[in-house]
């Protein structure tokens, strides 16, 4: 991998250099390190980097991270309320003033020593839980704001293109009051995003909306941030977002990480993440069959087709790549394939370990797929015993099409 | 008595026009100080801060020939500020146009300051911060985005200075006297003219004054009004 040498610090100084060797030092690990593999599963290829090394003192409350991370899609933090994710995103943003270390961004150096970079030259993009439009601009003035702003040659994404795939045609010529909590949010986003952002950072986006709300948003949200090339750091304290959205998970304990790494993986080893169990994982969408039912898609998982309920929302942009929601109850295994039965999907699995569940009288069985992705099965400690289930033995994990989301 | 409206003397039309410069002077120097000063105040919470506060109120509390009574110290020629200023060989502010002008500044500060402080506070800097980070640069910033935002507040300031100032007397008295053309303002003519007995002359003045301060109010109030909107 090349990287450019003409790399120059804003100001000159050993903290500087000292933080661009470090940096492309951290690349190479990133680039080379075993965690890349598992992110084959996702969309993008090229990996953009963040390396964080911050410290924010408040009254009561102290903020140490330390970290790169490799931005593929869609990146979230998560953790309870208060632990210091939105104060981790702001400084990211550049808008927390006391904050003090290094933050790099590729090759920009964002923060180092005395030197800050102005928000305003970052090309960030955030939409926050509040509503943040200019109240005295109307939803087109809004949405120009940060276009106009950005030199031409950096205009990517066009307002016709966002107005058009965020749906923001008719609510061109309102005033913002006139909208209501999804359709802010919605204008949030594609005024982020015609700023041509390099990073788009999401808070909470969703918290303060009710569920009609979040209806308005979350279809766009997810197509655009499928559809568009930015990476996207996104923060929430709710795990269904999280699973719904994120390719990978930051996990933060009071100011401190406590784990990162792949949604799949981190599903099964952080507790945090386990209020309810389940697994998720990746499939490919295969194009339409004519000699199958409309109401019925195909995806290949595994090496493995299946069948799953056609979604109902049109599936004329659907991605790709496609991610399965599987509760841990939901899944089932026998030493056999089962026949004549209404389960759809049966995939063949190798058992890594287990784990005993919360009540004794059940457990949770580790499965590893063909292609290395991980299923979480929860079955009693009788059925365990009765098929003499021992690490490494080969069973068919059954799954009810209508439990996968 | 004879009231004949606006049957008015060449020396009532020269205090009607200082008092209209001195009022419009001060308000426009009033909102350069005040914006910033306001913001400073607005976000501050230190004791340096509740400092400057206390100083900013004061004319609020304090009797008019108090502040007058040391504006007049500080600017007589053989103390403070007064001395350096004819050292320097710059006319003296005590008895000037100009001097009025400060003792204004002064007097209507937090009449300038509070409004704008509590509008700012409303605002608080997430609309800046999302003007940041859309890539608007500092002045933008306040150009774009604080100022066309601050419309009430900056209406409510302007007007309250402008008509604080026209009712301006007890300090002018102190540090401006009564010179025709220079100090001699509309609050001050009213009272020469009551004290020669010239009851005519001082109603005409003060009707003026009272039609011009509803219609001023009233018409600001409607403006602020439709800005709200």
């Amino acid at each position: 991998m090349n990287y450019r040498h003409d790399f120059n610090p804003p100001v000159s100084g050993g903290r500087l250099g000292k933080a661009a060797a470090y940096l492309r030092q951290l690349m190479h690990s990133i680039v080379h390190s075993p965690d890349v593999k598992e992110t084959l599963y996702l969309k993008k290829p090229e990996a953009s980097s963040l390396l964080i090394d911050i410290s924010l003192q408040r009254q009561g409350f102290q903020l140490r991270i330390n970290t790169h991370i490799a931005l593929t899609g869609i990146t979230a933090i998560f953790g309870r309320s208060g632990c210091g994710k939105t104060s981790l995103l702001r400084a990211i943003a550049g808008l927390e003033p006391k904050v003090t270390g290094d933050i790099c961004f590729d090759e920009q150096v964002w923060l180092s020593g005395t030197y800050k970079c102005p928000a305003e030259q970052r090309r960030i993009g955030l939409v926050s839980q509040n509503d943040s439009l200019l109240p005295h601009l109307t939803v087109e003035q809004n949405l120009l704001f940060g276009y106009q702003r950005t030199s031409p040659d950096l205009r990517q994404l066009h307002p016709e293109d966002i107005y058009q795939q965020l749906d923001l045609t008719p609510l061109l010529h309102r005033s913002v009051q006139q909208l209501s909590g999804g359709q802010k949010q919605r204008v949030a986003l594609g005024r982020a995003l015609l700023a041509q952002p390099q990073l788009l950072l999401l808070d909470e986006p969703l918290s303060a909306l009710d569920r009609i709300g979040r209806q308005e948003i979350v279809p766009y949200l997810r197509k655009v941030l499928i559809d568009i090339n930015i990476p996207v750091l996104f923060i929430s304290h709710q795990l269904e977002d999280v699973v719904q959205l994120a390719d990978s998970v930051i996990l933060i304990e009071q100011g401190q990480l406590k784990a990162q790494g792949v949604l799949a993986k981190l599903l099964h080893t952080e507790p945090e993440l386990q209020s309810e169990a389940m697994s998720v994982l990746y499939a490919r969408q295969l194009p339409k069959e004519p000699s199958l039912p409309s109401s019925v898609c195909q995806l290949e998982l595994s090496e493995q087709r299946i069948l799953l309920p056609a979604s109902p929302s049109p599936s004329t942009n659907l991605p790709k790549m496609c991610r399965l929601r599987i509760r841990a109850k939901d899944v089932s295994v026998s030493l056999r394939p089962l026949e004549q039965s209404s389960i759809q999907v049966q995939l063949p699995v190798q058992v890594t370990h287990w784990q005993a569940a919360s009540s004794t009288a059940e457990l949770f069985l580790y499965l590893s797929l063909s292609d290395g992705q991980q299923l979480l099965a929860q079955i009693s400690q009788y059925s365990f015993d009765q098929l003499g289930i021992k690490k490494g033995c080969r069973l068919y994990a059954n799954i009810k099409a209508a439990a996968i989301s | 008595m004879n009231l004949t409206f606006l049957d008015l003397s060449n020396e009532d039309w020269q205090a009607i026009w200082l008092t209209l410069k001195l009022c419009s002077l001060t308000t426009l120097i009033l909102l350069c100080i005040a914006i910033p000063l306001a913001w400073w105040l607005a976000f501050g919470q230190q004791k340096r801060h509740s400092f400057v506060e206390a100083l900013v109120t004061l004319p609020l509390v304090l009797p008019p020939t108090v502040l007058g009574f040391y504006l007049l110290l500080l600017l007589s020629p053989n103390h403070g500020i007064g001395h350096w200023l004819t050292a320097a060989g710059l006319p003296p502010l005590l008895f000037s146009f100009e001097g009025l002008v400060l003792g204004s500044v002064i007097y209507s500060l937090p009449f300038a300051v509070q409004p704008l402080k509590q509008c700012f506070r409303s605002i608080g800097y997430q609309p800046l911060e999302t003007a940041a980070l859309l890539g608007a640069k500092k002045f933008d910033r306040f150009y774009n985005v604080l100022l066309p935002m601050s419309k009430p507040g900056l209406i409510a300031a302007a007007s309250l200075s402008f008509a604080h100032t026209l009712g301006e007397f007890g300090m002018i008295m102190m540090i401006g006297g009564s010179i025709a053309g220079e100090t001699k303002v509309l609050s001050v003519l009213i009272y020469d003219h009551t004290e020669a007995m010239n009851y005519d002359a001082a109603h005409q003045l003060s009707f003026f004054l009272l039609v011009l301060s509803v219609v001023l109010l009233f018409i600001l109030n409607r403006w602020q009004q439709d800005s709200r909107r």
